[in-house]
């Protein structure tokens, strides 16, 4: 029971853009020539010597980041099917979803007081 | 296609693949040294019972999806889950200076 | 016009095979990191299902809230705690793995006779569609109000635990020597400062037996 429209044309662009990246990888390949030797081997192959492992310690700032998108993603999931039902749901939603905002103003007011946006 | 034919996957079909991804879910949290794994378990059983919700939204309840919003309302409780349970994971981190949950054993018996 | 139904089964299989060897692999691989990029392809393949069974908000819904916001928060927690650590042997290990495993093979053979043997009212009403967004709106303002405001609490509460959790609010300069202390929030040279100091004085929790 597939009832929704326009989902071939999805399919379609689906299946093209993951043949694009397989299609590049192996003519490149297939095509390149094989000198894999001497500064071929390293990551950079014009600038800096890169020094050290690729696992260090990153800085918990990024995570704090990453907190405050995750709660404000949640938000557009809640507000996106009300912003599409808009016309059919009148004033009172209108102001219920005003209080749904406002507490995550709340949030949003937390999160600055406390530091959380800052990079420094 | 007429919504009067059968469909071609069975609801069936769905549950094994939720039961699949549910039991995965049960041994990864149970045998997970890493702490964060045992995290990324707990959101496969989570997916799990998501996937039961919408298949029955679908195949039982199709006019008022009811599962549909559940599911929402999963994903979200989810996102906090992850949020706290890997603040909580980096504070022990801080503390203890390991993720292996075999030394987090301070209130065992 | 839609999807034929001979695509509709090929589509079904390739998801279940990327979900199950996914998940197989998030629980297997010894790589953590291999693990939480394989978790986002277990993510995307559960999106693609949730098309599949004519639910296109909530696969869109999501991709964006598990692929775009949790899968990168564990990766960024990955990355913080990411100190390469030998695991101690347990003594036992194998025979737990089989037990836990024996008890997982059980409750899924139990859910697997529960899905056959339980007769469902199929079939059901007809799937709405492409009107589902603005049905599930509709719930989330009528029957469903009182959840959609306790769900923008939970995540403010989310929120601030996590932020009072993953900082640890640090003196702007040490009070020994006076010179000022780096703000990065996870030290590893020295015990952080509290801002109570009476907790310099603790020592580190032991790993007691």
């Amino acid at each position: 029971m597939f009832v929704l429209s326009g989902y071939d044309a999805f399919l379609g662009f689906l299946l093209i853009s993951a043949a694009v990246p397989v299609l590049a990888l192996v003519a490149n390949k297939v095509l390149s020539p094989k000198s894999r030797q001497g500064e071929r081997e390293l990551t950079y192959e014009s600038g800096m010597e890169p020094m050290g492992g690729a696992w260090i310690q990153f800085n918990i700032r990024y995570y704090m980041f990453a907190l405050v998108f995750v709660v404000f993603d949640v938000e557009t999931v809640f507000l996106y099917p009300w912003a599409v039902a808009f016309h059919r749901l009148g004033l009172l939603a209108f102001i219920e979803a005003l209080i749904f905002i406002s507490i995550l103003v709340v949030a949003l007011a937390y999160a600055w007081r406390k530091g959380a946006l800052e990079w420094s | 296609m007429s919504p009067d034919l059968p469909s071609p996957i069975p609801l069936q079909a769905y549950l094994v693949l939720a039961a699949i991804l549910f039991c995965t879910g049960v041994w990864g949290l149970i045998n997970s040294r890493n702490a964060v794994r045992v995290l990324m378990s707990i959101e496969l059983m989570l997916n799990a019972v998501n996937i039961n919700l919408m298949a029955f939204s679908t195949y039982l309840d199709g006019q008022l999806i009811r599962g549909q919003v559940f599911t929402i309302f999963v994903i979200t409780v989810a996102a906090a889950e992850a949020a706290v349970g890997l603040a909580i994971l980096l504070s022990l981190y801080r503390n203890r200076e390991t993720v292996d949950m075999e030394r987090f054993n301070l209130l065992r018996w | 016009m839609t999807i034929a139904s001979t695509t509709q089964q090929i589509c079904f299989l390739v998801l279940s095979a990327t979900l199950v060897f996914g998940s197989l692999g998030v629980v297997l691989l010894p790589n953590i990191v291999y693990s939480a990029f394989l978790l986002g392809g277990v993510f995307l393949s559960v999106a693609g299902l949730y098309l599949m069974l004519n639910a296109s908000f909530v696969a869109a819904a999501q991709v964006l809230v598990y692929v775009g916001a949790v899968n990168v928060l564990i990766l960024f927690a990955i990355m913080l705690v990411n100190k390469q650590e030998t695991l101690a042997a347990i003594p036992g290990l194998l025979l737990r793995r089989i037990l836990s495993g024996a008890v997982c093979a059980g409750l899924f053979l139990l859910l697997v006779r529960v899905a056959f043997t339980t007769d469902w009212a199929l079939p059901g009403p007809t799937p709405i569609g492409d009107e589902a967004t603005i049905r599930i709106g509709e719930h989330l303002f009528s029957d469903y109000l009182l959840p959609f405001e306790l769900a923008s609490v939970l995540l403010l509460m989310a929120m601030i635990g996590a932020i009072v959790l993953a900082r640890r609010d640090v003196f702007s300069s040490d009070v020994i020597t006076g010179e000022p202390v780096d703000q990065g929030l996870i030290e590893k040279s020295r015990t952080p400062l509290l801002l109570d100091t009476n907790d310099q004085k603790r020592p580190m929790l032991e790993n007691t037996p």
